[in-house]
């Protein structure tokens, strides 16, 4: 396999617990988006790519690196950017000041530079009002900006991002996508998050975790296929659907397998994705 | 793209570890110095000195004498101990760990670098002891003068309070346990105080000015040294002069290609993954030396027909022929170690049992410090994991 990202049987348990068992992945450069229920290992997987995390067997290489070995740890960490699920910070830190320590542990020495560069991401999550405030005083939503911006320091060559839209507004969303778009380019990003849209709208792979296995890679196109005659709408909740609901118009959105006389809609990726970790738990109780 | 893009992202970053620890330990030093809590103690101090020394009746020089002497004893060491550890332990408290985890910059550099910031705050405790002595020596109005020994209390408890709250937010990472340390030692002084024969084992040394009763003695200042000592033997410190040792050979030995990282700068910072020991390394890793190995590089270029140049070539020179000898006697083709033993499957039994030796001295080390075993295997590892030390190998912990 090539690719920045190569990840091979990777396994992680905790207490006996498989949170991650067995995945494979090959992301090269552009977006990949991590799809999945709660539990279903994204975040333990993220972690062990960011190398914050070992996994307990597997084969790992990440920018052409070995992360198993110190020198391979140190030079994949030097082009890292990563952003946890619950990021934490020294709330009594201005914004600029936090991300400027955060600049001087990415090894950025030279002050000026080390400015402009802090200027420029603070800019680019659109945090130029708040940077002289405490981060104490901020939103729960411009503190998960401020720890996008932390992660897109020193323009990384792989960017792990553990549910970065979780907590804002629909407009920051956009303008995270735009973010994601402008620099995703010739660089990985490797995106977890519970939104199908955001996944739809700036990811070329997406991957499906489920019970810490994987059960789809491939584009998002890709999975919508898996889900095409499989969408419908109706009046009431099908018989063999696997999920329904009702729309805003009144009619049941149903997901599954559908009757002879079914009025089959185009299928979203949300739909794709719900009928594929919904067929996933049918098959596991019927066996 | 910035200055900084480039050297990021193409992986030859000329960027020496030393360079960033010294970035961090001024804005360690800052953050000592800026700290609200140290201020607030500076300000009780100053209320308490002023109260006593109005409750006294002294007034001017005397007065002005009486506060900076209570600031000098009370405040700096105290205060730095408290900031010292709550700086030291920012990210634990702040769940930051696993965000700063990911960073180049390991907890152990951090820890170090925490330690290092502390010289800032020493600097004022000296600068400050310097003023004491200017105003007890300016005017004839000071009933009693200091000695140098006497005023030199002020930044060695400064730096031995700043060191040793590091040390407690690195070791004893749990809510309250920096007031307890401080009364246990504030206990300490006062019961061995009141004892005559054994007062010179106190931890803190008192001024006779202050404590009129209690003379100064050579036991005191030997106390402090042999707990800088102590200091300067801990892990950290011996990363400290690690650094401090290797920082020219970053220069020297680093590579003009590849990951751009030096392989000392490497093994002096590493985080819970790596080793200091290249042998325990190897032994963990099941592999061959480090491509930029000093010996082995010898040895290569020995093996090419070339010779290293300049003083530390010369002595790789001397080192590699040793080991291009003794490999060729084993029928391998270099110094690195798993050459002919690994080709037949094992390795030769000395060094199979030093190989083993370092790696459980390793993880001991590491259990020691209550941090897991990262990737690799050997018995320990296994056992380390099976007790449920493998919870977070990679991250730096403190």
């Amino acid at each position: 396999m090539a690719g920045s990202v190569v990840v091979e049987g990777v396994t992680r348990s905790f207490r006996g617990h498989a949170a991650v068992a067995g995945v494979d992945l090959c992301a090269g450069s552009g977006v990949t988006g991590l799809l999945g229920p709660n539990g279903a290992g994204k975040t333990t997987l993220l972690r062990i790519l960011a190398t914050v995390l070992a996994p307990d067997r597997g084969r790992l290489r990440l920018l052409g690196h070995d992360p198993g070995t110190p020198a391979g740890r140190l030079a994949i960490r030097r082009r890292l950017g990563y952003l946890p699920q619950e990021p934490g910070f020294h709330r009594g830190m201005t914004v600029f000041d936090f991300i400027d320590y955060v600049a001087i542990l990415k090894e950025m020495t030279d002050r000026r530079a080390r400015h402009d560069e802090v200027r420029r991401v603070i800019e680019l999550v659109g945090l130029a009002q708040v940077s002289g405030k405490r981060i104490r005083a901020l939103s729960g939503g411009m503190r998960r900006r401020v720890g996008l911006a932390q992660a897109l320091l020193g323009d990384p060559d792989l960017v792990i991002l553990d549910e970065p839209t979780a907590g804002l507004d629909p407009e920051q969303r956009l303008r995270f996508r735009e973010i994601v778009s402008r620099i995703g380019e010739g660089r990985t990003f490797i995106l977890s998050t519970h939104q199908t849209e955001d996944v739809a709208a700036v990811c070329q792979t997406v991957v499906v975790l489920h019970e810490g296995r994987c059960l789809f890679t491939g584009t998002p196109a890709g999975l919508i296929e898996q889900a095409a005659g499989r969408v419908w709408l109706d009046s009431t909740r099908g018989p063999d659907a696997r999920v329904a609901w009702r729309n805003g118009d009144g009619l049941m959105r149903n997901v599954g397998d559908p009757p002879a006389d079914a009025q089959l809609v185009a299928p979203t990726l949300e739909d794709a994705y719900l009928l594929l970790v919904a067929d996933r738990g049918l098959a596991e109780v019927s066996r | 793209m910035s200055a900084i893009t480039v050297t990021m992202t193409g992986g030859e970053v000329a960027r020496s570890g030393s360079r960033t620890i010294g970035a961090l330990a001024r804005r360690e030093a800052y953050r000592i110095g800026a700290h609200p809590v140290g201020l607030v103690l500076l300000l009780y101090f100053l209320a308490l000195g002023g109260a006593q020394a109005t409750s006294d009746g002294l007034a001017g020089r005397d007065a002005v004498h009486h506060v900076l002497l209570i600031v000098g004893l009370l405040w700096f060491g105290p205060a730095t101990f408290f900031v010292t550890n709550l700086v030291a332990s920012s990210a634990r408290r702040s769940n930051a760990e696993s965000q700063l985890a990911a960073a180049p910059l390991s907890a152990s550099a951090r820890t170090l670098a925490t330690c290092l910031g502390v010289l800032g705050p020493t600097a004022v405790a000296t600068g400050f002891a310097a003023v004491l002595w200017l105003v007890e020596r300016s005017g004839d109005s000071v009933s009693r003068v200091q000695g140098v020994a006497e005023l030199a209390v002020i930044p060695l408890c400064t730096l031995g309070g700043g060191l040793l709250g590091a040390a407690v937010a690195r070791w004893l990472p749990w809510r309250g346990l920096p007031l307890v340390v401080l009364f246990a030692l504030i206990a300490w002084v006062v019961a061995v105080m009141e004892h005559g024969a054994v007062w010179w084992i106190a931890p803190w040394t008192m001024s006779p000015a202050y404590y009129q009763t209690y003379t100064m003695g050579a036991g005191s200042h030997a106390w402090h040294a042999v707990y800088l000592s102590a200091c300067r033997c801990s892990p950290a410190s011996r990363r400290c002069c690690a650094t401090v040792r290797t920082g020219g050979c970053c220069w020297r030995s680093r590579p003009s290609r590849g990951s751009g990282r030096s392989p000392r700068a490497g093994r002096s910072f590493r985080d819970t993954g790596g080793s200091a020991r290249p042998g325990a390394a190897r032994a963990r890793a099941g592999r061959r030396a480090a491509p930029h190995h000093p010996v082995a590089a010898g040895a290569r270029r020995l093996a090419d027909g070339r010779r290293p140049a300049g003083l530390e070539g010369r002595r790789r020179a001397r080192r590699g022929r040793r080991g291009h000898r003794a490999a060729g006697r084993r029928g391998a083709a270099g110094h690195q170690r798993g050459g002919a033993g690994r080709r037949r499957g094992r390795e030769p039994t000395r060094r199979r049992t030093r190989a083993a030796r370092l790696a459980v001295r390793c993880a001991l080390r590491r259990r020691c410090a209550g941090r897991s075993h990262p990737l690799g295997g050997g018995a320990a590892v296994g056992k380390a994991r099976r007790s449920g030390g493998g919870a977070q190998p990679w991250s730096a912990r403190r």
